[in-house]
């Protein structure tokens, strides 16, 4: 336990997921790993915030794939409701080059950023597993 | 709700602990305990009411949450593979897809020639053709019964089909050891047999175009928008354009936006006409044993829509026609309207069936061309087919004013348009009907 004095310690949150990306039907498996200071704000209120990792695998074509690196500022209420702001910077993981008519074709994501990923995260501890 | 309801009925450890040793969520790593936290928190109201139970142990909460997921799969299976009319299947697998292993290695080349026929590009992959092959002959035959209806009402797109089926035996002839001698249209009083190709002994010669038959695939999904070709129109009309076929290349702005409005309009208006609606719905092949069952038609995997969405599409049931017209218009507005370039193929005002045949071998040629070369070619031929309608049916001539327009030339008839680009994606294969089926 990494407790920063009375009210604060330091918190993490991993995922694994699967997704689809409407625009191409692509299966994705997004995975992802945020690093946070927590500080209770009262009883009922808890804020995060720190950084995150993360790799989205395009399961479909791997050149698609692209890695993720941002910050992460979340809100809980009564540790069971939590929104999370998770704006990042999407850098390309992988690439595919082809000889074409012209010269060649390279596919690969674009470095962008994302300013606005919003989540809506219920935490349920009838699903814990563990000792 | 279910999850929450369920945790009241199951017991706690049967050693019961502290409450903050019972385990804290896994995810929440060092959390420091107070007492006004313990208080308000619902969970500990929870394991209160359990400990007070003294009953024997019912299933565990671990092993419950496993039959449920159990169950989850299990149904979800049941969905994917069991339900009639539904169920996922692998793309191109079956023996729908085996004339694509080409070629065979017969040692017979007028047979092999033959099986190239099969894989060329025909209208909604209708494969309106049959074939009479002999040592030294094979005879083309158009079997107008697989035509597309109110859609190709003038047989304009089943004769270009016929002449893209000619130039697949043609090419394969010359790679297997065989000179073709293609005479179209032979028999004035037998407007059936379109072609005859007689066939004559001579040294293999190596081929690309010949390489690409068995991986040349109509392409109906994205491709890199605006991006130009450098060198197209040149290519184009250095791939052996047929005498009488003229080509039209719109690689402007302004040339591909007006034929983009124009394609959509034309989609919209044959969907909102019902006769061709019903013919256009008639070749969609949904499930796997529509696909063994007819080999040819338009497929899911073959609409570009990418793996995920095949997927769901494929455990669902097949959509209503008034669905797949939504689908269709969606797909015109967005995937099919991205190119480097729309091409016009033109004959003359008359437009005779040997024009229309030859038209048929020049396309088929491009699109050899442009598969060897990566590049990805779809017939979009909304625009032609709802002027057929309107010169069948005496309708105003909307569409065929707006053709007229594009092609940009008088004296000429526009008889298909395609797009051409870099793809996003490779294309799938689609069912073919293998050789005994074809043979008259």
């Amino acid at each position: 336990m990494w407790t920063l004095g009375e009210r604060a310690w330091i918190d993490g949150h991993a995922s694994v997921g699967v997704g689809v990306a409407i625009d191409g039907g692509r299966w994705q498996l997004p995975l992802r790993e945020d690093a946070m200071v927590a500080y209770e704000l009262t009883s009922w209120f808890t804020l995060r915030g720190g950084v995150g990792l993360g790799a989205v695998v395009d399961a479909t074509r791997a050149a698609r794939s692209y890695g993720e690196v941002g910050l992460v500022v979340s809100l809980a209420l009564a540790d069971f409701v939590e929104i999370v702001h998770r704006p990042f910077v999407s850098f390309p993981l992988g690439s595919e080059d082809r000889a074409v008519f012209g010269g060649t074709r390279s596919l690969r994501t674009s470095v962008a950023v994302v300013p606005l990923d919003i989540a809506l995260r219920f935490r349920l501890r009838w699903l814990t597993f563990g000792p | 709700m279910g999850l929450i309801l369920a945790c009241r009925f199951l017991h706690a450890p049967a050693e019961l602990k502290s409450l903050s040793a019972l385990g804290r969520p896994s995810f929440v790593h060092g959390r420091k305990k107070s007492p006004h936290v313990d208080k308000h928190r619902p969970a500990h109201h929870c394991l209160r009411m359990v400990t007070n139970t003294a009953t024997a142990p019912a299933i565990a909460r671990r092993d419950f949450l496993k039959l449920l997921g159990l169950g989850g799969l299990a149904g979800g299976g049941l969905v994917l593979v069991g339900l009639p009319g539904c169920g996922y299947y692998e793309a191109e697998t079956g023996e729908a897809f085996a004339p694509w292993r080409f070629p065979t290695g017969d040692a017979r080349p007028e047979r092999e020639a033959a099986r190239a026929a099969l894989l060329a590009a025909s209208p909604h992959n209708t494969q309106p053709w049959g074939l009479v092959v002999s040592e030294t002959r094979i005879d083309v035959v158009a079997r107008r019964d697989r035509s597309l209806g109110t859609l190709d009402p003038q047989l304009r797109e089943l004769h270009i089909g016929l002449g893209c089926a000619i130039e697949n035996v043609a090419i394969a002839a010359r790679a297997l050891g065989r000179e073709p001698s293609v005479t179209l249209m032979p028999d004035a009083t037998n407007e059936l047999l379109v072609a005859r190709i007689d066939l004559a002994p001579q040294a293999p010669s190596e081929s690309s175009l010949f390489d690409a038959i068995p991986r040349r695939h109509t392409n109906r999904g994205a491709y890199a928008d605006g991006v130009t070709i450098p060198g197209l129109e040149a290519a184009l009309g250095s791939v052996n354009v047929e005498p009488g076929v003229t080509v039209r290349v719109l690689a402007s702005a302004d040339e591909r936006a007006r034929f983009r409005d124009e394609t959509v309009a034309a989609t919209r208006a044959i969907i909102d006409d019902e006769e061709m609606s019903v013919d256009n719905d008639r070749w969609y092949r949904h499930t796997k044993d529509d696909i063994e069952r007819f080999r040819d038609g338009v497929t899911l995997d073959a609409s570009g829509l990418g793996a995920a969405t095949n997927f769901f599409g494929k455990i669902g049931a097949r959509p209503s026609r008034q669905t797949s017209d939504s689908y269709w218009l969606d797909a015109t507005k967005n995937r099919q309207a991205t190119a480097s370039a729309f091409v016009l193929l033109m004959t003359s005002d008359e437009g005779s069936r040997a024009d229309q045949l030859r038209l048929g071998r020049t396309y088929q040629r491009m699109h050899l061309w442009a598969t060897s070369v990566n590049l990805a070619m779809q017939p979009l031929n909304q625009l032609p087919e709802r002027r057929d309608r309107e010169e069948t049916s005496g309708s105003p001539s909307r569409f065929g004013d707006a053709l007229t327009d594009l092609a940009g030339e008088a004296g000429r008839r526009v008889q298909m348009a395609f797009r051409i680009g870099y793809p996003w994606d490779d294309a799938s294969a689609s069912p073919r009907r293998p050789l005994e089926w074809v043979l008259a």
